[in-house]
């Protein structure tokens, strides 16, 4: 039984062998390979921010001997570690791209749907949240009934383009969410429903596949459903030409996610036909002045949306040279941006309010500017997800 | 500090490793010492003091046990006062503020109390210090002279944070006598390689969609999720706590240190027996042999044997944590096991190996929802949506959605915790017939399995 070959033996001790002198060399390779590492990461400079996660990346932390005691200094050493490891965002995208053929159609809260289509994930609905806004819509509608108050939810990507969603994802109902504060908000504020417009043409290029955002032929279609009820005579359809800017844009979510998918989108502007459409445009917050809707610099920058209006910013004056005597507010998230231009030829004076960036209440605004008109443009992740719109709604007590 | 951390790959490993190389042996001790003590002060920076204080405190009381063997009830005494002294210490941190928090409960009373953090390694570290003086005290082995040797049988850092568990005996000759060379360090090397892999990519990936899971609400789950959600769990903890123990054998080998297997692919087990035979073996050693058979063992008549049984696995539950589900995952493993041994034990050869896998893989799962659930209420809720109770759906969109977005990570967990996936590893390294081809091929699959680590790692 307990016999053994002595070609066994042999074997064995050759196999050993072998196997010792891999080992050797993996090891070798591996030390070299680790070495390389830290070589890189020694002279990679340090970064403050990564524009493709839009957040302050860590810096060495300061020693000191407090932190030394509560740990505080190695967690922050870790931290800054990580984030400032060399070439970080293509270590990012291998993972992606492992995961991706592993199966996985999310990332860091965006889904990856068909043809290339990338979808923001839906929050789902924060029932006091909603609550306490549109109870200040409401009483902000009660206090100005002499203003035509409208309120345009758009519906995200995810929501109308249910036939490119990931197969199998299941995905929070928004149209039920939207239609919750249609009936909340009553008849004080006028609702324009684009839901129906958009899915009549959820064919069309509406989105873009690798921003969160609409095209401008989207926000063109949500126009020509908003005309009756911002109450604007004319024939909107043969108003407007479309021209290229950019065929080269890749939008946030694009970079959030590191889905790498090879995507160029083409942007257009809508420009009024045969108009004098002349515009002053007044950035409030930064006391910078310019007499463009569009600001091509950004194409090439890495927020190439800010063609729109340029950065987020808290308030936006725009003069025009429409003869109107109606001046409009708009209360926004990054959606209107682009819906901005079709409103120009209407109004005179369009003032655009972003309440994340801006801490002053609405009243002011509406009494500074002697404001006729307010319209609410949110995409439907930007209304559910808000906190500051309440804020701004309250008057000055 | 986690041997699974960049300040770990990429600062701490090359340095001890280039010092530790670069000295003359009789410094190598000292090297190793210093390292394990930075490495433990990195995480824990006040801790650090316990582990010393609890080293020369063992260090002592295994001398004084030693001084007294000639007179047993002196070393009885010593031995007792030693045990309870190491025990309190761990009862303090780890059982203090969970028996507060019962007392309060059953008594409605409100002891104010602050819950610890636990130090890491704390319970790894008592139970072989424990070892260590009740193995004095049977005279099977000689107290430690060299307080620095002793301090680094307790520090040592590959073994710290989760073992593998070493008698002293054990590792005594080890302290000594050692010898390093390029091989053993490449063979450590590739060893750490594929434990940080286990932990980094397969553990924390499974850890991903078992959170998904415990974050639906219980009433929408479907049958499928939750099992989805358990299988997801099954392969964090193997993952992580075989990844680790890898890691550490790796690291204990680059320093010529070898440790002790811990792991020989449970999930294969024919039994619920086979599977506490092969899952987290060090510890089930330590138990084994340190309280099941100084209670009496299996040599006593049934009813003793089936109590001793019970009473290692409460203590093994309890020493997993400070959880009364905890309690009742020993509890429950301690009676199949009781069932295995004294009613069908016997009778599962005669089922196909099918039949029992199946039957070992369903009782560890119901253990695995004792084990993670927050108490005991969530526990049979979860069991109950498993094993169809409740009129929830079998399957549902949510569940498939969860096996199509991740089918190849389902299918790479099930590869790397058998056999076959093991076999495929060794085809994949060793099947060559030329030798050269053989030294890339390996040689750029583990520098590969780093990369993938290191991005995982760091995004």
């Amino acid at each position: 039984m307990y016999f053994v070959r002595k070609g066994d033996v042999m074997q064995k001790r050759i196999r050993r062998r072998r196997n010792r002198k891999i080992d050797g060399i993996v090891g070798l390779v591996l030390a070299a390979f680790v070495l390389l590492l830290m070589v890189c990461n020694l002279l990679a400079p340090d970064s403050d921010f990564s524009e493709r996660e839009s957040r302050v990346l860590a810096q060495r932390p300061k020693l000191t001997l407090s932190s030394l005691l509560t740990g505080d200094f190695m967690e922050k050493y870790e931290e800054y570690l990580t984030d400032q490891f060399v070439c970080r965002s293509m270590w990012k995208n291998l993972k992606v791209a492992l995961k991706r053929i592993g199966g996985e159609r999310e990332e860091s809260g965006v889904l990856l749907g068909d043809d290339s289509q990338l979808f923001e994930q839906l929050e789902s609905l924060n029932q006091d949240n909603i609550s306490e806004t549109t109870a200040a819509l409401q009483a902000f509608a009660e206090a100005h009934s002499d203003i035509n108050i409208n309120m345009m939810l758009v519906p995200d990507a995810v929501t109308v383009l249910e036939d490119k969603r990931p197969y199998l994802a299941t995905v929070p109902d928004q149209n039920y969410m939207i239609t919750q504060v249609k009936l909340k908000l009553g008849e004080e504020i006028g609702w324009i429903d684009v839901t129906e417009t958009l899915n009549e043409h959820s064919t069309e290029k509406i989105y873009y596949q690798t921003d969160a955002r609409w095209t401008s032929l989207g926000a063109y279609y949500a126009f020509g459903a908003a005309v009756p009820q911002l109450g604007i005579v004319s024939d909107y359809t043969s108003e407007y030409a479309a021209y290229p800017v950019s065929t080269t844009f890749n939008g946030t979510l694009a970079a959030k996610s590191g889905y790498c998918l090879d995507v160029r989108e083409q942007m257009d502007i809508y420009v009024p036909k045969g108009k004098d459409n002349d515009v002053v445009i007044n950035y409030v917050d930064e006391q910078r002045k310019t007499t463009s809707l569009y600001d091509s610099s950004y194409l090439g920058s890495s927020n190439p949306y800010g063609l729109f209006l340029g950065e987020d910013t808290s308030v936006v004056d725009i003069r025009t040279a429409a003869k109107s005597s109606r001046r409009m507010l708009v209360v926004k998230d990054s959606f209107a941006n682009c819906f901005i231009p079709f409103l120009t030829p209407h109004f005179r004076e369009i003032v655009v309010v972003d309440p994340h960036y801006y801490s002053g209440t609405l009243q002011t605004i509406i009494e500074t500017y002697r404001i006729s008109d307010v319209l609410f443009l949110y995409s439907g992740n930007g209304f559910f997800q808000d906190n500051s719109l309440s804020g701004v709604l309250g008057s000055e007590q | 500090m986690l041997f699974s951390s960049i300040t770990f790959l990429l600062i701490f490993l090359p340095l001890v490793v280039a010092v530790y190389y670069l000295v003359p042996q009789r410094f190598q001790n000292s090297v190793m010492l210093i390292a394990s003590l930075a490495f433990y002060a990195w995480g824990e920076p006040i801790y650090v003091v316990l582990l010393v204080l609890s080293s020369m405190f063992n260090y002592f009381c295994g001398r004084d046990i030693e001084e007294k063997k000639g007179v047993p009830q002196l070393a009885k005494r010593s031995l007792i006062m030693a045990i309870v002294v190491n025990l309190l210490i761990l009862g303090f941190f780890e059982y203090y503020g969970w028996l507060i928090g019962t007392v309060n409960k059953v008594f409605s009373v409100e002891i104010p109390y602050r819950v610890l953090s636990l130090p890491i390694g704390l319970s790894f570290y008592t139970l072989q210090a424990l070892g260590y003086l009740i193995d004095i005290y049977k005279k099977e082995m000689k107290a430690q002279r060299n307080v620095f040797q002793f301090m680094l049988y307790m520090a040592l850092f590959p073994k710290l944070n989760a073992g593998p568990l070493m008698r002293c005996a054990d590792f005594q000759p080890q302290l000594e006598k050692r010898t390093v060379n390029v091989y053993k360090l490449g063979q450590g090397a590739g060893m750490f390689v594929r434990g940080l892999v286990k932990k980094v990519v397969f553990a924390d990936s499974a850890g991903v969609i078992f959170n998904q899971v415990a974050a639906l609400p219980m009433g929408t789950i479907s049958v499928l999720t939750a099992w989805i959600g358990c299988l997801a769990f099954a392969f964090q903890i193997y993952f992580a706590f075989s990844g680790y123990s890898d890691m550490a054998l790796g690291l204990g080998r680059m320093f010529g240190f070898e440790l002790g297997v811990n792991f020989r692919y449970p999930y294969t087990a024919k039994s619920v027996s086979d599977f506490w035979r092969r899952w987290h073996i060090s510890l089930n050693e330590w138990f084994k042999r340190y309280v099941y058979i100084p209670l009496g063992g299996s040599h006593c008549e049934p009813a003793r044997h089936i109590c001793n049984i019970v009473v290692v696995w409460l203590l093994m539950g309890l020493w997993y944590g400070a959880k009364w589900n905890l309690v009742l995952w020993g509890l429950f493993f301690g009676i199949v096991l009781v069932m295995e041994k004294y009613v069908w034990g016997n009778r599962m050869g005669q089922f196909p190996e099918f039949v029992q896998h199946t039957y070992t893989f369903v009782v560890v799962s119901i253990g695995w929802v004792l084990f993670f659930s927050p108490d005991i209420g969530y526990a049979f809720d979860y069991l109950g949506i498993m094993l169809g109770l409740g009129g929830h759906d079998l399957v549902d969109q949510q569940s498939l959605y969860l096996i199509v977005t991740h089918w190849l990570l389902i299918l790479l967990c099930g590869l790397g915790s058998s056999i076959r996936g093991r076999d495929l590893f060794r085809a994949l390294t060793e099947d060559y017939k030329n030798e050269r081809v053989r030294r890339v091929v390996v040689s750029v699959l583990y520098v590969l399995m780093l990369i993938v680590s290191i991005a995982f790692l760091v995004a």
